[in-house]
């Protein structure tokens, strides 16, 4: 059932990671990204697994949704592995068969690529699965409330983010309903080549469409009745603090970014 | 003193290419603080539409519409004016914001630009109005209509309004839910709350200490329940209903039977009824 | 005209999920051909998912469902035929509607029966008569008509595949007294001159007192009640237990007979009430 489907990828919890500033983990999370592409060799690379190790640790998520993360990209990483493997051609030649032409250095290529791809799917959906939606939508209004001075309204952007999040379900729900109401018509939205399928979607899109714009309209008005008038004199109920530990974190990100400079510096680099 | 006023309103729909549409043609209403008034009246009467001009949604083409003593036209009280009177519409699905409960309560609060303190305040202190505490945390399409309908009027208590207009906020609730949203409006009311409640439902018209009747843009009748729902034909006529039990009274009369005319509940009219078979002296008006 | 056999059914809403729900449990029931039956119960007792099962739009878990003797599942891929002949308006089914012509819209599901133009033509202008819309607004767009032609138009829809079965889901949620009547009349009038079986579902206990010949009580996804109008409601207290609300005039009664007078419960319509309240009374007309 539809129904069923959860908002985003929220996994409740209380810990370190769950508590830590929505802003300091938008902030964080890019960070990462910065440290996976940094180290240039296996020691650095492995520093960063043992990191993200303990950063999972930390966030006390189950290992499985790190894996339900990584699953839908598996066969983009060995997809990117073997490309590299194939046009690397560094070290030594082990398998020289027509065009295919496999070494030493296109292997450990393809090792690294695939390892660093799969460090940052799992490292950034660590933010999804530690922050609500809401305190995300938050995070991303005050991050990006400099904007304000290029004329673009952080607010709104986050205003709308929040509304499709809200509605989501709703329309899900609604979709599976007049589905049903139109199955029970004998519409047929299971067989025939693509163009028919394409076809037989019409009865569902056109209702869905409607009954979208009756609901914008709705809350619109719902919206005005309740004082809104955009994002200027407002305030909120849930205000973002910064606390120690999101400084500590961040202290510990940049002393782990140094470190692997250092490992850079110390062993060279494998990649090609 | 009065609430609401509206004095000779008439509003035209106006459409690009086509004749305006007249819906209210010069309707005259008071609303006095802390009452209760349901207002009644067939699809397309032009109640919706006069309830919007109690919150300066719409503004009058004709007349003028007072909230306590603001003139809704003047663009300078539109927003005290929608704090003061709060509106709940009939979809519970599409007035709620947040995809939280409490977020979605604290909505109004932050548009007046509030303390962050003082609307947790009033957040906690709405939840705790429409008795729904416990589902603060909770994400609104988890919950029951009735549910939803209460976090609406939830939302419109944290602004601290005078009034509530709620328009038929029981249409698509079930039995249950429709008596959740009930009790909750009778209680705010007996605590001070000035109530306009548009419904279809004769039972929810019998509740208010008010009845008003509007048809073709203009009221017809106005009146207590008891008076209003007497006249079972005329009612009928204006293509409405009268409770049950006042149908039976009513039918009941027809045969002589010596009954009161302005009986709404059940409960009335046994009490009415049980008098007339234990007393011999009632037998055979 | 098709008798409905419903043999044992269980239906489990995300089974092995967190949110695993029992919504009907070991149902059987039979609904006779040609009857009126109306089908009441709270949200979540199972009415809904129960009928979502008589046209096959949901599949048991357990169980099957027999039309006119035929499991409705035994050809899987048939099972539009089955649509066709077991018709369903949801509830609020105006929000379908999605032609550009009141006429395409109805005649929507007799087109995906395979009909040819001339009988599509008949059955489009026949359901509206029986819905009662004017030819006039066959033309029209959906979105110019008032809510309750819209929904009478959407229920011309199903009316339009002739089905031997007509389930109704909530047809007069929304409505104004005046469109409450007008729907009800009409599918009244439907069941009595085509015969039809035809199930609805609903909240109002008015409305089954009114128009249904038999009733089905449903409660905690099992059945409560299936019986007459008149032996249900002659169970008030118990409808009352359940936390139906009965019919006011059968709550006066019911509230006359805790008061010790010798009434029958089983009047639930102004007229009935009246009925057996004259004698009493010793008014004119007895």
């Amino acid at each position: 059932m539809m129904k069923d489907i959860t908002l985003g990828q929220y996994f409740p919890g209380s810990s370190l990671l769950h508590r830590l500033d929505p802003r300091m983990k938008l902030v964080l999370t890019l960070l990462f990204i910065v440290l996976v592409f940094l180290p240039q060799n296996w020691w650095g690379l492995l520093a960063v697994l043992v990191f993200l190790v303990l950063v999972v640790a930390l966030s006390r998520l189950p290992a499985r949704l790190l894996w339900r993360s990584v699953k839908p990209v598996l066969f983009l990483v060995l997809f990117t592995a073997v490309l590299n493997m194939l046009y690397v051609h560094t070290g030594t030649t082990l398998v020289q068969w027509g065009f295919i032409h496999v070494t030493t250095g296109g292997l450990q290529n393809a090792a690294f690529i695939a390892v660093r791809i799969l460090c940052l799917i799992a490292g950034s959906s660590l933010l999804t699965y530690t922050t609500t939606p809401t305190a995300l939508t938050d995070g991303i209004e005050q991050l990006l409330s400099p904007l304000k001075w290029i004329k673009i309204n952080p607010h709104e952007l986050a205003m709308m983010m929040t509304i499709a999040l809200r509605f989501i379900p709703t329309l899900m729900e609604e979709t599976d309903k007049i589905m049903s109401a139109q199955k029970a018509r004998g519409a047929d939205l299971e067989s025939g080549g693509l163009l028919q399928r394409v076809r037989a979607l019409v009865p569902i899109l056109i209702p869905l469409f409607v009954s979208s714009f009756r609901r914008a309209y709705d809350l619109a008005m719902a919206m005005e009745c309740r004082c809104y008038q955009g994002g200027e004199g407002r305030t909120r109920m849930k205000q973002l603090r910064t606390a120690p530990r999101d400084w500590l974190s961040l202290a510990v990100y940049a002393a782990v970014a140094a470190g692997l400079v250092v490992l850079n510096g110390l062993f060279g680099s494998v990649l090609k | 003193m009065p609430m609401l006023k509206a004095e000779d309103v008439r509003f035209d729909y106006e459409y690009e290419n086509e004749a305006p549409q007249t819906v209210l043609r010069g309707v005259n209403l008071t609303v006095e603080k802390g009452s209760f008034v349901a207002l009644l009246g067939h699809n397309g009467c032009g109640k919706s539409t006069l309830a919007k001009h109690f919150n300066a949604i719409l503004l009058p083409t004709g007349g003028r519409v007072l909230v306590e003593d603001l003139d809704t036209a003047d663009e300078a009280n539109t927003y005290p004016i929608r704090r003061r009177v709060g509106m709940v519409l009939q979809n519970p699905d599409n007035q709620l914001v947040s995809t939280i409960v409490e977020e979605d309560v604290a909505f109004g609060p932050e548009n007046l630009g509030l303390p962050p303190e003082e609307i947790r305040r009033r957040v906690d202190e709405a939840l705790e109005a429409v008795d729904m505490t416990a589902y603060r945390d909770h994400s609104p399409h988890r919950l029951s209509g009735g549910q939803k309908q209460r976090i609406a009027i939830a939302g419109v208590l944290a602004m601290h309004p005078d009034c509530l207009l709620l328009d038929e906020p029981t249409a698509m609730l079930d039995p249950q839910g429709r008596q959740e949203v009930l009790d909750t409006v009778c209680r705010l009311n007996r605590e001070g709350m000035t109530v306009v409640l548009i419904t279809h439902y004769m039972e929810e018209a019998a509740l208010a200490d008010r009845v008003v009747v509007m048809d073709e843009g203009v009221v017809l009748a106005d009146g207590t329940p008891h008076t209003i729902f007497a006249d079972v034909e005329k009612m009928r006529a204006w293509g409405l209903d009268v409770p049950q039990p006042t149908a039976l009274c009513a039918a009941l009369r027809d045969r002589g039977i010596d009954l009161p005319a302005d009986l709404l509940t059940p409960e009335e009219c046994a009490a009415a009824l049980m008098q007339l078979l234990t007393d011999p002296n009632h037998r055979k008006a | 005209m098709a008798t409905i056999v419903v043999d044992n059914i269980t239906y489990t809403y995300g089974a092995n999920s967190p949110f695993e729900k029992h919504a009907i449990r070991g149902v059987s029931l039979e609904i006779p051909a040609g009857q009126l039956v109306g089908i009441i119960g709270h949200t979540g007792s199972g009415k809904s998912t129960l009928v979502q099962h008589l046209n096959g739009l949901l599949r048991p878990n357990q169980g099957r469902i027999l039309l006119d003797g035929r499991d409705i599942w035994a050809e899987p891929k048939k099972i539009r035929d089955v649509r066709f002949r077991v018709g369903m308006v949801f509830q609020y089914p105006e929000h379908q509607l999605f032609e550009d012509t009141i006429y395409k819209d109805i005649a929507f599901g007799p087109k995906n029966m395979g009909l040819d133009e001339a009988e599509i033509d008949r059955r489009v202008r026949q359901a509206a008569a029986y819905v009662g819309l004017d030819e006039a607004l066959l033309d029209k767009s959906p979105f110019d008509l008032s809510g309750g032609e819209k929904r009478r138009a959407a229920i011309a829809g199903v009316m339009a595949m002739e089905p031997e079965v007509l389930i109704l889901d909530e047809p007069t949620a929304g409505l104004d007294p005046r469109g409450r009547e007008q729907i009800l009349a009409m599918v009244g009038d439907y069941q009595r001159s085509r015969g039809t079986t035809v199930l609805l579902v609903t909240h109002s206990m008015e409305d089954v007192a009114r128009v249904a010949d038999r009733v089905l009580v449903m409660a905690d996804g099992q059945v409560a009640m299936l019986d007459t109008v008149k032996r249900v409601f002659s169970r008030a207290d118990e409808l009352e237990r359940i936390g139906l609300a009965v019919p006011a005039v059968t709550k006066i009664l019911l509230l006359l007979r805790r008061g010790g007078v010798a009434v029958d419960t089983a009047a639930y319509t102004v007229e009935q009430a009246v009925a057996q309240l004259l004698p009493l009374l010793g008014g004119d007309g007895v």
